[in-house]
């Protein structure tokens, strides 16, 4: 469904002062990997990885410096102005940070609303319809619809993060760019927002990019996964076979720093014998 | 006797709405080598624990009702501005969450640590290796002789020359040992860190865990740490307590209770955490949320979410029961 073929962005290298120029950043080098119509699919990293900036490239509000990317067929780098439109239609986007990612002056049925708008020409949805299908999704996502009045701070963080998943499936997406979208949340809810996601993947068939920094969690929700590290590949396979033969040093290393809920497990030996 | 004893904590908060319960009842000791996980999410009183032992919560609006925290047999509650100055840094360390926002941008890292150092230095010359009534120079100099070697104990390689770097030269793992560095500077017995590696990266994480570990063996600390992830607690922690809305609901030596949990929301945490054998939708989350700490229920205050929950559940707060020092668990269904 997605293919990524090749892709470098490289930044920088702008005007600095009145000779000078800023160092350039590699940020993505030879990025290659392909993503299966309805599998969850795993992006690793650490900080400055690069995790970001492709998902930047995916919708294009980055424009690549090397490679192409493919969706469905089609190469998103020349896609006209209404091409472009319907790729963003059909890719939704959940953000990390749910007190961040919600305007707070906006109701919820005006957030759920907005990309409803923004597309209306191809969903065809009158204002009325609109609201309707908010209050639907907001159903689909464990809320309901007297919640569409209601505005951001009223909800704890698990519900905005529920708002958010609304907003990113308002549009009718078949493809779902996840990004870390529990790691601000406590566990409990970290666990009711994994499961719906699982559920919505059903039954709606979508194909998910969940990106996370967070093995444990991609190791429970992803069928593939790829390590990414300064800006390159190192691994790339199906999730169990990465993380039980994990074939390069980074993986290894980053498997083994993982902290495992077992104290048999811990690095510094037993504390308590006995 | 013990390094830390919390005993019956109650702390009011006063807000716009009345006022909050927010600790109801802590009771925790934690002696020399022990290494206290302190697990709960959100707004469970963890972090105020913490700050409560250091007495960085400001009253008011704060108020403890009830209760005492006591550092080797002396009354911190009872202690005043000037007694908690010459604790703060000397016997207590402190490391916070977001190592960016904890060094000032605008002084060299040197001079920050420098600062502590002297501090710590003129109230104990000793630390200095100097006698007492060094010179102001003398003091000076061996505080730079010890900030060197504390940040090269904490893994900074090439000391000297970092010691003239601004923070924004530093990494957010390295900026994180420059904070250990500075709160173990003044020899402290007992170190609080609020959720030290929660804005780093895994591996960083590993290697400033390594860091601690090796500290606690090295000058026999007491540690308080506070954090949600049970990973790290699992991994680094020598006892645990669990936290739910202002109570310890369940605490003892890790393994445990972390391997036999026996309170509900124990239980809960636990089986909401991915691991390897997890199937894909089986993971169990918690529903309902958090009661309101303005006007807490009366009982157990995990008893509307709680599956085993019994009528008289909310007649009192149950108490922490179980040996001293050994598991003990808030829940009188499950101990019955």
């Amino acid at each position: 469904m997605l293919e990524v073929e090749g892709v470098s962005k490289i930044y920088g290298g702008e005007r600095r002062g009145f000779f000078g120029r800023a160092p350039q950043v590699h940020a993505l080098s030879d990025v290659s990997l392909s993503v299966r119509r309805g599998e969850s699919f795993g992006l690793v990293g650490e900080s400055g990885s690069g995790k970001t900036t492709l998902t930047r490239c995916l919708l294009r509000l980055e424009e690549v410096s090397a490679g192409t990317i493919r969706f469905d067929g089609d190469d998103i780098g020349r896609l006209s102005a209404a091409g472009l439109r319907a790729l963003r239609a059909r890719v939704g986007i959940v953000f990390q940070d749910p007190y961040a990612s919600l305007n707070p002056r906006m109701s919820i049925a005006d957030i759920v609303c907005e990309p409803m708008e923004i597309h209306r020409a191809r969903l065809g949805l009158d204002g009325r319809g609109r609201r309707d299908r908010a209050a639907e999704l907001l159903e689909r996502v464990g809320l309901g619809p007297q919640h569409l009045g209601r505005f951001p701070h009223e909800f704890s963080g698990g519900q905005r993060q529920r708002i958010g998943i609304a907003r990113a499936l308002a549009t009718g997406p078949d493809f779902l760019i996840l990004d870390e979208p529990t790691s601000a949340l406590d566990v409990s809810v970290q666990a009711q927002v994994l499961n719906l996601l699982h559920d919505l993947q059903a039954q709606l068939g979508l194909t998910y990019f969940f990106i996370s920094h967070d093995l444990g969690v991609i190791r429970y929700v992803c069928d593939r996964v790829a390590l990414i590290y300064r800006g390159r590949l190192v691994e790339v396979g199906a999730t169990e076979a990465v993380f039980q033969n994990p074939a390069s040093d980074y993986a290894r290393s980053l498997i083994a720093a993982m902290p495992d809920p077992d104290p048999d497990r811990s690095p510094f030996g037993p504390r308590f014998p006995g | 006797m013990a390094l830390l004893e919390i005993r019956d904590l109650h702390l009011h908060m006063r807000s716009f709405d009345g006022e909050a319960h927010v600790l109801n009842g802590i009771d925790l000791t934690v002696d020399r080598g022990e290494i206290w996980g302190i697990v709960g999410e959100t707004g469970c009183g963890k972090s105020l624990t913490g700050l409560s032992v250091s007495r960085l919560v400001p009253t008011p609006p704060a108020r403890y009702a009830r209760g005492a925290i006591r550092l080797d047999g002396e009354d911190l509650l009872a202690a005043d501005e000037k007694r908690l100055r010459a604790l703060r840094g000397r016997r207590i360390g402190m490391i916070f969450q977001d190592p960016t926002t904890n060094l000032n941008p605008v002084f060299r890292v040197g001079e920050q640590l420098l600062d502590v150092a002297l501090h710590a230095g003129r109230s104990d010359p000793s630390l200095l290796g100097l006698a007492p009534g060094a010179s102001g120079r003398a003091l000076k100099r061996a505080a730079r002789e010890l900030s060197l070697a504390m940040l090269d104990r904490v893994g900074i390689p090439n000391p000297a020359a970092r010691l003239d770097d601004y923070p924004h030269q530093f990494s957010g793992g390295m900026k994180q040992r420059v904070l250990i560095a500075m709160a173990l500077i003044g020899r402290p017995d007992l170190l609080i860190a609020d959720e030290p590696t929660t804005a780093l990266d895994v591996s960083v994480q590993a290697q400033i865990l390594r860091l601690i570990h090796e500290l606690v063996r090295e000058h026999q600390l007491g540690v308080m740490f506070i954090t949600h992830n049970l990973g790290v607690v699992a991994q680094l922690c020598s006892h645990v307590a669990v936290m739910y809305a202002g109570n310890v609901v369940e605490a003892g030596p890790v393994r445990d209770v972390l391997k036999s949990p026996r309170h509900p929301y124990t239980n809960a945490l636990l089986a909401a955490l991915p691991t390897a054998g997890t199937a894909r939708g089986a993971l169990q989350g918690l529903a309902g949320t958090v009661p309101s700490l303005l006007t807490p229920p009366p009982g157990c205050r995990f008893f509307n979410r709680c599956p085993r929950g019994e009528p008289g559940c909310t007649a009192a707060t149950p108490p922490l029961v179980g040996p001293e020092g050994g598991h003990r668990v808030a829940c009188p269904v499950v101990l019955r």
